[in-house]
């Protein structure tokens, strides 16, 4: 579609859910205590925005997802890359992979808390856990879907070794393995924000979601989610438009 | 007579796929290819044509018999069926055609002018940023020549390199490989699937058997160069296709 008719078609869906929203809430259809009205809803973003504490609440919400992503991102692509390349390596660790890949990693939360304590490195470690995985699996994959015939490129001009990786592999397997760490973002975030709510700590967005809840301050409630998803969808798309750019060749 | 450039003596593979299920792709092949040949193999589908190919570029070890290169260290340039699948998408074409130099046997200092030179001689200046979907087919195939070339091969393996490419690129191309096996006295095998390609191109053309195959006939085509898409209408053309066809059909 044309660019300007995209732009148009864009804010409709956004508009007619405020719409709706505003209509229901206005009209009292619902129970303001569920849903507030809009404006209320708005008035309590702009003035928790005002306030350090709600960024402070942001800070540690991406610090600890950053953390996480680091870590697995630098343990995770390497070993991803080594397991779709060598098959026996694969075959060894598809099963833990593919255990611990199902296994919801909320379901770890008590062993986690058990290793790790209540702190920012439980979090952190679970967090990692849950995102390791995803980047691992996208990796092989990566590698194990790139074109057999570049492989034979390799062998023909004596590519072996770190430079055959360097220059093979890795590039090959670079657009699935963005992906992979694309949805790696958008889970961490998710999982940080539940870890936030249910274990012990003072700081975060989860933790600010569910005291405005306990305290029935609603608009406030509503405000902080707000703020996550768009967070979230900022994050997301920063990283689509620095995917584009650095696989550029990707699905050409 | 000097000893051939490579030797490919009895040579024979099986393949072992993961279920225990094997292929015979080459039965016995036995073939010298000397300095300044252009051989081309032709052979019906699935005859073990780039099994062939690759047991001669040491890509792929046979199961019996063995293949000799008639000097040490013998460079190798390999184009690829597939430019959408051999060509780096990326990089771009000149740091495509840099590839073989990145590798520790190849030294980097000379690298520039040899780029410079076969960036020259396959015309491909206007295109050296760009990267390979940027470019139609002909030129990518193009550009995996020119990294073939860029190392001065001893002998050049082609691989059906023209076979998705149009009738007029596939014309000039053809051209255009014949004036470099000319021009840089370089030796070349080639595979194609188009007798008129195989004969027009080749001083031997090669007639291989259904899998297992081995070598039906070697066939001399005694034409004078330069030739063009009128040699392939001229009788000693039609005369030495006749025999490529008789032999084609055995096994």
């Amino acid at each position: 579609m044309e660019k300007y008719k995209k732009i148009k078609f864009i804010f409709l869906g956004p508009i007619l859910l405020v719409g709706f929203w505003f209509a229901v809430t206005n009209l009292n259809l619902i129970n303001p205590l569920f849903l507030p009205t809009p404006q209320k809803v708005a008035v309590a973003l702009f003035s928790s925005l005002i306030h350090i504490d709600i960024w402070r609440d942001l800070f540690f919400t991406l610090y600890r997802a950053f953390i996480a992503l680091v870590m697995g991102t630098l343990i995770g692509v390497p070993l991803g890359l080594l397991m779709g390349y060598f098959d026996r390596f694969y075959y060894s660790f598809e099963f833990i992979i593919e255990f611990f890949r199902s296994t919801p990693a909320t379901a770890l939360f008590p062993l986690f808390l058990l290793f790790f304590g209540i702190g920012d490195l439980a979090k952190i470690m679970l967090v990692f856990w849950a995102v390791l995985f995803i980047i691992i699996v996208h990796s092989i994959y990566g590698v194990r879907l790139g074109k057999r015939s570049r492989y034979r490129v390799a062998k023909v001009m004596g590519f072996h070794g770190f430079s055959l990786f360097k220059k093979f592999i890795f590039p090959e397997a670079l657009p699935q393995i963005l992906a992979g760490l694309r949805i790696a973002l958008s889970t961490s975030l998710i999982i940080v924000v539940v870890m936030e709510m249910f274990i012990g700590t003072q700081i975060g967005l989860g933790k600010r979601i569910i005291d405005f809840q306990l305290v029935y301050r609603i608009p406030e409630m509503y405000a902080a989610i707000l703020l996550v998803g768009t967070v979230g969808y900022i994050l997301n798309k920063l990283f689509i438009g620095q995917e584009k750019r650095i696989v550029h060749w990707s699905g050409k | 007579m000097s000893t051939p450039l490579v030797k490919v003596d009895r040579v024979g593979k099986i393949f072992h796929d993961s279920s225990q299920h094997t292929t015979n792709a080459i039965k016995e092949v036995t073939l010298d290819i000397n300095e300044g040949d252009f051989l081309t193999i032709f052979g019906p589908n699935g005859s073990g044509k780039t099994t062939l190919l690759n047991l001669v570029a040491k890509i792929e070890n046979p199961t019996t018999g063995n293949v000799e290169y008639g000097k040490p260290n013998l460079r190798i340039g390999y184009v690829f069926q597939n430019y959408d699948e051999s060509l780096l998408p990326w990089r771009t074409v000149e740091e495509n055609i840099n590839l073989p130099f990145e590798n520790y046997s190849f030294k980097q200092n000379e690298a520039k002018s040899k780029i410079e030179k076969v960036i020259k001689l396959l015309r491909l200046e206007q295109y050296r940023d760009k990267y390979p979907y940027m470019l139609s087919g002909g030129k990518k195939q193009l550009t995996a020549l020119a990294r073939a070339l860029v190392i001065e091969p001893d002998i050049l393996i082609m691989d059906e390199p023209f076979s998705s490419l149009d009738f007029d690129t596939t014309t000039e191309m053809e051209q255009l490989v014949m004036e470099i096996w000319r021009d840089l006295n370089i030796t070349v095998l080639f595979v194609s699937h188009d007798i008129d390609e195989a004969v027009l191109l080749a001083n031997k053309v090669i007639v291989l058997s259904h899998k297992p195959s081995v070598v039906n006939k070697i066939i001399d085509v005694e034409l004078d160069h330069p030739r063009n898409q009128e040699t392939t209408v001229s009788p000693l053309f039609v005369e030495i296709k006749k025999q490529v066809i008789e032999s084609y059909g055995k096994i």
